[in-house]
């Protein structure tokens, strides 16, 4: 078993074969990435919301995640529990074939799990991220491309909440940009 | 946290990946993405991957786009679609050729769409004047009432050496020239045999088809769709000797082909729909014409026993099955031949009998496709009996045959009932440790 600390001071005892479906965790527990571990132990023990075992190398040690709630890291916990077995993808995804080969398609159970509202699923996102935890990361991209497709820069506005802050010249620009594109 | 940056640039970009995938009836988005905040304007320009899908048409605008995508593409491959229409402004049109011009090297994909006349037929002539080296993908649509000289083809093909996959949809005219065959021996991914929508358009004959696919010696994908036949036609067999994926529309006549090609390391089969080009240049399945689903299902076995004589047939491990116009019952009679599928997808199909890869366990008889890992069934019409008796099966480890049973997933199917089944797959981990996923 291996212990996960929220910044909120929750611990969850998840099984290794669940917590190593983070490739940051999967790291940390073979010793590959000690960088990331010390300095979030650090973090932890500035902001006093960590408390560290003190046998270490136990089975018990918990591995702090600064950056994650309990909230989220359940919901992350929740799916890697249901992916677990599943072959992890290989490191080498990063060419333009592979980028255009992917489809928006979402399988029906991550689409059921990523039905979150906008706060919880940007800090989804924003958990896989952190834990490296890539299928995690691209249904919670592809879910926010989803949302995204089809809709006016307006409309992306107001789905994200998000304020016009071009400048006039820049506004000038874009209104251009638009006239071409109507042109066509 | 900001609205505006609610997203790091790194995450954004790789939001921005699924939403520069091009889909039908979908405006290209780049432009919008960009239009949204200072934050996103930046995370967009930067993102050269979102700049290369390129369309340029016979307006001025769509160059003064073209020009402002390649200036964000920077050095990135481009896929670039040209829409030639009925020449309404040539000065425009030799616009778009000197923009092809000056920028051929970045060009990796290049589709051609013609619609309609044989005045749009400006570009073709011209492209084998340019040097596309970098040009990879080729794909030529829509070009039904123009008599085309393979000839102009193979100039193309002369020029660009790492030239892979062509497609020649909609193409029913084409000459053949002996030039292909110097030319055409690096294609690995041949398409040909899709109709135009236009009244007039006819197919391909298979003879024509059989002439082009012969000359690409090198083919490990070939995609035949809509093909015309003559009763005493009887060409001789073409070898391929590497194509390992074949895709046949289930036009009765498009089938005739099966009997003229040799592939002895053929590895998938696909069975699809015939494909038209609709008015909005998309590829769609043909309808059904009801008339040919009776005299099909003979001319189907015939072909699928030729099909696996000529390719060695122990080799097949996937198949595709797209086609309303054969019964799956069929498969059965095909059994001996298909052996060794491994993977199996069925699409389409109406009134799924799951007997034939699924006989009941507890009879405990050999199955018909012992080797199959994997069977996925879309947009399908099942019989809720059937779905039970799966369900069962699944439910019920202890009267499992000790041997592992395939991964099988359904993907919006339909009961008789009406009942939507879109939600209903297994995951499969072991024989004794199934898990229904509902």
């Amino acid at each position: 078993m291996v212990i996960l600390a929220t910044s909120d001071n929750e611990q969850f005892n998840v099984d290794k074969e669940v917590a190593e479906r983070s490739v940051l965790i999967k790291n940390m527990l073979e010793g590959e990435n000690p960088i990331a571990l010390a300095v979030a132990f650090v973090y932890m023990k500035l902001n006093g919301s960590f408390i560290r075992h003190e046998d270490v190398g136990e089975s018990d040690q918990s591995i702090p995640l600064p950056n994650i709630t309990s909230p989220v890291l359940k919901k992350v916990l929740e799916y890697c529990e249901h992916h677990r077995g599943e072959p992890l993808p290989s490191g080498d995804t990063d060419n333009a074939d592979d980028v255009r080969k992917r489809t928006t398609d979402i399988s029906e159970w991550d689409q059921k799990f990523i039905t979150v509202d906008q706060e919880m699923l940007f800090e989804i996102i924003l958990a896989a991220n952190y834990l490296d935890i890539k299928p995690l990361l691209d249904v919670g991209c592809k879910t926010v491309a989803n949302m995204i497709k089809g809709k006016t820069p307006e409309e992306i506005r107001k789905l994200f909440n998000i304020v016009n802050d071009f400048t006039p010249e820049e506004e000038a620009q874009i209104k251009k940009e638009n006239e071409w594109a109507e042109d066509r | 946290m900001s609205s505006n940056n609610i997203l790091p640039n790194e995450i954004l970009g790789c939001v921005f990946e699924y939403i520069c995938i091009p889909s039908p009836g979908i405006p290209n988005m780049s432009l919008s993405i960009s239009h949204v905040c200072r934050a996103w304007y930046q995370a967009a320009v930067h993102y050269t991957l979102l700049w290369t899908y390129i369309i340029l048409d016979e307006t001025s605008g769509s160059l003064s786009l073209a020009n402002l995508y390649l200036e964000r593409a920077i050095n990135a491959p481009l896929q670039l679609t040209i829409r030639c229409k009925s020449g309404r402004d040539y000065s425009i049109q030799s616009c778009v050729v000197s923009w092809l011009m000056r920028y051929p090297v970045n060009i990796k994909s290049l589709k051609v769409i013609h619609i309609s006349t044989s005045r749009s037929n400006y570009l073709l002539p011209i492209l084998p004047c340019i040097s596309l080296s970098g040009l990879e993908t080729f794909e030529l649509m829509g070009l039904n009432d123009v008599e085309l000289e393979l000839k102009t083809i193979a100039d193309i093909l002369a020029k660009t050496p790492f030239l892979k996959s062509l497609s020649l949809s909609g193409a029913s005219e084409l000459r053949f020239h002996p030039s292909m065959r110097e030319f055409a021996c690096n294609i690995t991914h041949l398409t040909i045999g899709s109709l135009s929508h236009i009244d007039y358009a006819f197919p391909l004959r298979v003879d024509a088809a059989l002439e082009i696919i012969g000359c690409c010696k090198g083919l490990l994908v070939l995609e035949c769709f809509t093909l015309a036949d003559e009763e005493d036609n009887d060409p001789p067999v073409t070898t391929l000797p590497h194509l390992s994926s074949l895709t046949i529309g289930d036009g009765p006549e498009t089938c005739r082909l099966l009997f003229y090609l040799a592939a002895p390391r053929l590895e998938s089969f696909k069975m699809a729909h015939g494909k038209i080009i609709n008015e909005e240049e998309e590829e769609i399945s043909m309808p059904d014409l009801p008339e040919d689903r009776e005299n099909f299902q003979d001319l189907f076995l015939g072909c699928i026993r030729a099909l696996c004589h000529l390719s060695n047939a122990p080799r097949i491990t996937k198949l595709v099955w797209e086609s309303s116009k054969v019964r799956l019952e069929l498969l059965e009679n095909c059994s001996r031949y298909l052996r060794n599928l491994e993977e199996v997808e069925i699409s389409g199909v109406s009134d799924v009998s799951g007997s034939i890869f699924f006989p009941s366990f507890q009879e405990n008889n050999s199955r018909h496709f012992p080797d199959i890992k994997s069977l996925t069934f879309f947009e399908c019409s099942l019989d809720p009996k059937w779905h039970h008796a799966i369900e069962a099966l699944y439910r019920a480890p202890q009267a499992a045959p000790s041997r592992n049973y395939p991964r099988i997933v359904f993907r919006r199917c339909t009961g008789k009932d009406g009942k939507r089944y879109s939600a209903f797959a297994f995951k499969w981990v072991s024989v004794d440790n199934v898990i229904p996923i509902t």
